[in-house]
């Protein structure tokens, strides 16, 4: 499980991205253990077909702001498949936390500033 | 007969858990060994099982046990994608007793291709599995008797969302982004100019982004016992539609939650009437084929005949209000199935169409009150509930 720190670039980059999508407020220090269930995307209302069909569209969202806007490349050996399917693990299960998505992040990227050639 | 295969279940189950669980501490003992050395330290073996006996009938801690054993790496590797959760059921009756169960639910990718793969668009294909469903260790005591297995072949393609950004830029990202997490005031972080700044640069590289979904798929609908059955063919198609950028005219024009950013504005949410582009409802719509097998209500009226039926789920949630440390959102649902051609009979029971609707207001701090209208099928009449509560989670 990933140290929910400031000083981590995965847990700020995760946590700054769901705040501009607009899936949660709360400020970084209290937001580790949020669950999945309380962000916006999450419709208790809605089928499971429903459901994913809208954790997908985020989890594509997810992955291209951390690798068009904020510069991540895929750790070595890491396809984009894979890591849009370990977050959707993540984001269909309301039980998960937003340190567990910063772990799959942490896991799966390398993000600008963790970077040799910055 | 089915009644003493569940219990063996159960008690397998539970003795598989406890011996896991008590394995990983950092001297291994089973259950019995366990005893054992309680019984030398002057623990009666009775108390011990009792003690034990007591803390297995609460749902909560098999389900802690659970989310434990299905962490680990190595050896549950295979069920990182199936996520159960101990129930305690109960029928609808006042004098009935509760029975423990579990809810189920399986997904998984078993391969997925991308067709092309551009910086904000992508195409792609996929197989997917997917079972999910209740079910109760007695089986007469499953107020949601239903199971559903699925493997669905996916054409899908993303479009649009984040654009590119200059190495100047990702830099300052990362910049505000530390500063921003350091706040530990929310009032102060909402406020802040850096959170303004950092909001002005991604709605400045976001752009609309749609997804669509089709797909084909065959489905076993049953219940538990597998004493009523469906086999279903189908295809269906879904749409999620993202205007990610507040600015942008598709935003502006979302009409579907226009009411909301009136209550948001006048609740001090908002500080002008702001629709949001990510409120757009999400469509689902399909055609299936369903041959019934001891289907008991088209059975009862005579007519167990395979079919045609159209299917559209339609779903939305947006913002109401927020005020600090809790959201306050209203979610929506309406669920609509109609048999293609059906005969005479069917019509005159009633069994040709089913409208299902929910909307719900829902606080992120637990606060729930909701109303339902109409049935799903295997219903056999409409039902119309209003509930006002609380969500706790321990």
């Amino acid at each position: 499980m990933a140290e929910w720190k400031r000083n981590n670039l995965a847990c700020v980059t995760t946590w700054v991205t769901l705040r501009v999508l607009e899936q949660s407020s709360e400020v970084f220090n209290n937001s580790a253990d949020v669950k999945m269930k309380d962000l916006t995307y999450w419709n208790t209302a809605a089928s499971a077909d429903m459901r994913k069909i809208q954790a997908t569209t985020l989890a594509h969202q997810i992955d291209n702001i951390f690798m068009e806007m904020r510069g991540a490349i895929y750790e070595e050996g890491k396809e984009k498949e894979q890591i849009i399917g370990d977050i959707l693990v993540v984001l269909t299960d309301a039980g998960k936390t937003m340190r567990d998505l910063a772990a799959v992040a942490d896991a799966n990227y390398l993000f600008w500033g963790e970077l040799d050639d910055e | 007969m089915n009644k003493r295969i569940h219990l063996v279940g159960v008690l397998l189950l539970i003795v598989i858990l406890s011996i896991e669980t008590v394995s990983a501490q950092e001297n291994p003992m089973n259950l019995g060994e366990f005893t054992e050395y309680l019984a030398a330290a002057g623990i009666d073996k009775d108390v011990t099982v009792d003690a034990l006996s007591a803390l297995l009938k609460d749902t909560e801690n098999l389900n802690t046990a659970l989310e434990f054993l299905l962490s680990q790496d190595a050896k549950w590797a295979l069920l990182k994608d199936l996520h159960l959760r101990f129930k305690s059921f109960k029928a609808v009756e006042a004098d009935s007793f509760s029975a423990l169960g579990m809810s189920y639910c399986w997904s998984k990718d078993i391969k997925q291709t991308l067709l092309s793969n551009a910086s904000t668009g992508m195409t792609g294909i996929s197989l997917q599995a997917q079972a999910e469903g209740n079910i109760a260790f007695d089986d007469e005591i499953n107020p949601v008797d239903f199971l559903e297995s699925s493997l669905s072949f996916h054409f899908f393609r993303s479009h649009g969302g984040a654009i590119s950004t200059d190495n100047e830029t990702k830099t300052r990202l990362n910049e505000l982004s530390f500063e921003l997490a350091g706040i530990t005031d929310q009032v102060q972080l909402d406020q802040s100019p850096l959170m303004q700044e950092l909001l002005d640069i991604h709605f400045a590289h976001m752009t609309t982004q749609y997804y669509l979904d089709l797909s084909v798929h065959g489905n076993l609908e049953s219940n538990q016992a597998f004493t009523e059955k469906n086999y279903v063919l189908g295809a269906q198609l879904g749409f999620d539609l993202k205007a990610w950028n507040p600015h942008s005219t598709l935003a502006e024009w979302n009409v579907f939650d226009w009411p909301f950013a009136l209550v948001r504005w006048m609740t001090g949410m908002d500080a002008k009437p702001t629709p949001r582009g990510l409120s757009f409802p999400t469509v689902l719509c399909g055609l299936d084929y369903i041959e019934p097998d001891h289907d008991a209500f088209r059975a009862a009226v005579g007519d167990s005949s395979e079919y045609l039926r159209f299917n559209a789920e339609t779903a939305f949630k947006t913002f109401v209000a927020r005020t600090s440390g809790s959201t306050l959102f209203f979610e929506a649902d309406l669920r609509y199935y109609r048999e293609l051609g059906p005969s005479d009979v069917v019509k005159t029971a009633d069994l040709e169409d089913y409208l299902y609707f929910t909307a719900a207001l829902v606080s992120t701090k637990g606060f729930y009150t909701g109303y339902t209208h109409g049935r799903l099928p295997f219903d056999n009449h409409s039902d119309e509930l209003y509930e006002v509560g609380f969500i706790f989670d321990f």
